[in-house]
């Protein structure tokens, strides 16, 4: 792809990118680099913009089986500006704070975007964490029901935010996994 | 709270504007102490709430922009300060590519080795900083000739002019007997008489090795805590391990194609065990208690047999090492020499494969096998070190035997002139067995076996395979390698220094085996607990070797020949001479007071009660807890009467408006939300309000409108549940 205009970044944006965000400097200049090198040819990157393919065939993103619903979050009306890419890197950098990675991955796995992750959610998630032959019916509905029985507390049969916060919150697993790195300079 | 706005609405009273909804939010976000990077909305919502906290275009005072700056520069070194902590951001690249190609159960090996290797460092530069720059900066007088003691010793102690002796240089250095008169072992360390005014090179050489291991402790410790399961932590049935793993099992980190599907197996595999798990539990609790008799005696059936193997693995250890000590001038004395470190590591490489072996005999749930075969190879390698330390104990300092030989001088003097080298020189070579343990493995097992496997397609190189990259039996070996270094720092000063090394280089052959050629393994490794299980391993063995350390150094007398302690009948007899010398009589005084009964008996009252009120405390907020779950049950189950009454109240739905009772809150417009594309998560009313259609308002944030999805998400909202759920 052709590439955009060749801007320095302003000091004083590299500056208000550091505080609104949880990445160090070098990775905000090599997310720049890898920016400027996708986006369409003679725009100023502040108002280049990506598609969500693009960010989906990132190295960083391009096997993992949630991209699609990443892609989803973190653009605005189908299409990544710099801003975007730089706060979904800060939501999956290794700094963020937990509250911040909970909140997001809460989105990420809303399927169907009602504000809860119901049923049908997590029927879609673990048939997109296992591969199609490892697959069963029974699996399935095991899964989901294991799942439900633990973490609704409430019995309405799907996780709000604040059971999923709560789930979450006991396992440090999660901070760990729940981390791209997208620099790859 | 700003003021409610004067235009009438036709809106239900009590329910609140949208604009005003909107400008409490903001108000909220505003004061609230969230930092804006932490707040989940987009750029352009964060440049604007960062904005209303602080405005641009007002006059800012000269303390405050000072203030600002400081911030940002203590910022800046607490990210570097954390980059420090974690490893010096060493080897980055490295584990960036490990983790993307294996996940992040493997990668924590290599964070662990680069942990050790930190302490390590930490530990020699304390060591060098208060022992050796001292040394050379003072450079003491030597004290002179030592005492003219004669010995009378049975036996002659001369060599038999018939033994082979090795004069190679290469043999010199692997058995320490090149660097018996150099800083790295004990007895080449000289100064004069204390006094007071000088630097105690003797009190830092003494504090320094208990220094090194509190520092390791408390790191150690720390990162314990740090990777906590929280689970441990409250109560009963409130384990959530399923539904945390369903949303925290995949690695986000890994980028290639093969490994992905490795993961999704992996992630199946750990599925279904913990299902069956579950469902052997749900059989357990069924069962009767003589079902549950038999269970227990067949678990005693097995750990017995273990135990048995166990103790008899430690015994060859000691007869190897006593051997080995007696026999010092046979003309096999190149061989005995590393006769007690090739035993060790013969029993630790048959140890586990039998224990393996035996515990799959029995029919056990996966985890508890996995479980059971790692705490007996834990305690088969931390018991063989054990062992090894008691039975140079025993030949040189007459521990547990008779004490004729050592009366004298309260050691074996007749054998041993400097019997502090003796044991650094036996660490020393353990250490370095160990290193070339892992090396000769790596290159003359792991690598054959890769090639023979590559090369020929028969049923047997088939069967073979390559080996596979078992992460716990890596961590043990680096542990145990870390309590030898730990076990020697009173006698070996320089130990660490030469375990750095090891760790350096062990971490880039370990990476060239992974890459080239392991196969990944098929069990599936949590990172989290099993990192603390290794720290737990990491404690036990610093404890092995604080308990030796402390008896050596409260009550065995030193060599008179060699070394810093020779005319003290203990080594921590230094500190009550300095104390007197040193300080004055109050301090004396004070000193004296705190190691008596009378502090220590007040003391330990008070931490028994401190623990007395923590442990009430979390009961307390576990029974709290249990209490809360209920009565949101009861709420819940509330909600639902109140809205089956209230669908029976109100009349039919037409056929245009959306199926189900709505609440009155759902029939206003809902107040604008800032969420990219769609609603805002969570419970109404601790955080931003319900989801609903946002519209783009003139402060400019960026929302879409997810229009069709406005009325179906509140109609899925209020599904009836079934009569079984209530």
């Amino acid at each position: 792809m052709g590439q955009c205009l060749r801007y320095q970044m302003h000091w004083e944006d590299l500056e208000e990118y550091q505080a609104l965000t949880f990445l160090t400097r070098n990775e905000i200049l090599c997310i720049h680099d890898t920016f400027l090198k996708l986006c369409p040819p003679g725009k100023y990157y502040k108002e280049a913009t990506l598609t969500m393919d693009q960010v989906s065939s990132l190295p960083a993103l391009r096997v993992n089986p949630f991209r699609d619903r990443i892609c989803r979050v973190f653009s605005h009306k189908g299409v990544f500006s710099f801003e975007d890419v730089l706060g979904m890197a800060s939501v999956f950098s290794e700094q963020a704070c937990p509250s911040l990675k909970i909140e997001y991955a809460f989105r990420i796995y809303d399927f169907n975007e009602n504000g809860f992750i119901d049923e049908e959610d997590l029927q879609r998630i673990i048939l997109r964490l296992l591969n199609s032959d490892d697959m069963s019916e029974d699996l399935l509905m095991d899964l989901t029901n294991h799942v439900l029985s633990e973490s609704d507390l409430d019995n309405d049969n799907m996780l709000s935010f604040s059971e999923f916060e709560h789930a979450m919150a006991k396992s440090p697993d999660f901070m760990n996994s729940f981390r791209i790195h997208f620099w790859g300079c | 709270m700003l003021p409610l706005r004067s235009v009438p609405s036709e809106r239900a009273p009590g329910v609140p504007e949208p604009e005003e909804l909107w400008e409490a939010e903001m108000e909220r976000l505003r004061c609230s102490g969230v930092p804006v990077r932490g707040l989940p909305y987009a750029m352009m919502d964060k440049r604007l709430i960062w904005q209303l906290r602080e405005p641009a275009g007002v006059q800012t005072l000269r303390w405050q922009r000072w203030q600002r700056r400081r911030q940002t520069v203590e910022r800046r070194l607490r990210e570097a300060a954390q980059r420090l902590a974690r490893g010096l951001g060493l080897w980055e690249a490295a584990l960036y590519e490990i983790g993307g190609l294996f996940g992040t159960g493997i990668r924590s090996y290599f964070t662990f080795l680069r942990f050790l290797l930190l302490l390590n460092l930490l530990s020699l530069l304390l060591t060098a900083s208060l022992v050796l720059l001292p040394l050379a900066w003072l450079r003491p007088p030597d004290p002179g000739p030592a005492l003219n003691l004669t010995l009378q010793c049975p036996g002659s102690c001369q060599s038999q002019p018939g033994v082979l002796r090795f004069h190679n240089q290469l043999w010199h250095v692997l058995t320490g007997r090149a660097f018996t008169n150099t800083y790295l072992f004990y007895g080449a360390y000289r100064v004069g008489p204390e006094s007071s005014s000088v630097y105690s090179i003797r009190l830092a050489y003494l504090l320094s090795p208990l220094a090194c291991l509190l520092l390791c402790f408390c790191g150690t410790l720390r990162r314990m805590v740090k990777g906590l399961p929280q689970k441990t932590m409250l109560g009963q049935g409130y384990q959530a391990p399923l539904s945390a793993k369903v949303f925290s099992s995949w690695d986000f980190c890994i980028r290639v194609q093969e490994a992905a599907i490795i993961k999704k197996h992996e992630i199946s595999n750990e599925f279904k065990v913990e299902l069956e798990e579950g469902r052997r539990f749900q059989l357990m609790q069924q069962q009767t208690r003589a079902q549950r008799a038999c269970h227990l005696l067949s678990y005693l059936r097995v750990n017995i047999l273990i135990g048995l193997l166990v103790v008899g693995a430690i015994s060859a250890i000691f007869w190897a090492t006593k051997y080995s000590q007696d026999n010092k001038e046979e003309s096999l004395f190149l061989l005995l020499q590393y006769l007690p470190p090739g035993v060790i590591a013969l029993v630790n490489f048959l140890g586990p494969l039998l224990f393996t072996f035996l515990v799959q005999l029995e029919n056990y749930p996966p985890n508890t096998e996995v479980n059971l075969t790692l705490m007996w190879c834990v305690v088969l390698k931390l018991a063989s070190l054990g062992m090894f330390s008691f039975s140079l104990g025993q030949t040189i300092l007459c521990i547990g035997r008779d004490k004729t030989s050592c009366e004298s001088y309260g050691y074996n003097a007749c054998d041993y002139q400097c019997w502090e080298n003796s044991v650094g020189e036996e660490l020393y070579k353990l250490s370095i067995f160990n290193f070339l343990l892992t090396v000769a493995f790596a290159f003359l097992v792991t690598l054959p076996r890769r090639l023979l496997v590559d090369q020929f397609s028969g049923r047997f190189w088939a069967w073979l395979e390559r080996e596979e990259f078992l992460v716990p039996k890596n961590v043990l070996d680096i542990v145990a390698g870390q309590t030898i270094t730990w076990m020697g720092l009173f006698y070996c000063p320089l130990l660490p220094l030469l375990n750095s090394v090891f760790l350096f280089l062990t971490f880039y052959i370990k990476k060239y085996t992974l890459l080239k050629n392991s196969r990944a393994s098929s069990r599936p490794f949590r990172a989290s607990s099993s990192t603390f299980f290794f720290q737990l391993v990491l404690l036990l063995g610093l404890l092995l070797a604080a308990v030796p350390l402390g008896y050596v150094v409260s009550s065995i007398h030193s060599s008179w020949d060699c070394g810093l302690f020779t005319n003290y009948s203990a080594p921590w007899q230094v500190v009550p001479e300095l104390v007197a010398l040193g300080l004055p009589p109050i301090g004396q005084r004070a000193l004296h007071y705190l190691g008596s009964h009378a502090f220590s008996f007040p003391l330990l009252i008070m931490l028994s009660l401190v623990l007395t009120v923590c442990i009430s405390q979390t009961q307390a907020n576990a029974r709290a807890i249990h209490r809360l779950r209920k009565q949101l049950v009861w709420q819940v189950q509330e909600k639902w009467h109140l809205v089956e009454d209230l669908s029976r109240l109100l009349p039919e739905p037409g056929p245009s408006d959306s199926p189900g009772p709505k609440s009155p809150a759902s029939q206003a417009s809902r107040p604008r939300s800032f969420c990219p594309g769609f609603p805002c998560p969570g419970s109404p009313g601790a955080r931003a309000p319900p989801p609903g259609p946002s519209v783009v308002d003139a402060a400019g944030l960026r929302s879409t409108c997810p229009g069709p999805h406005g009325t179906p998400a509140s109609a899925r909202r209020f599904r009836f549940p079934s009569v079984a759920e209530l």
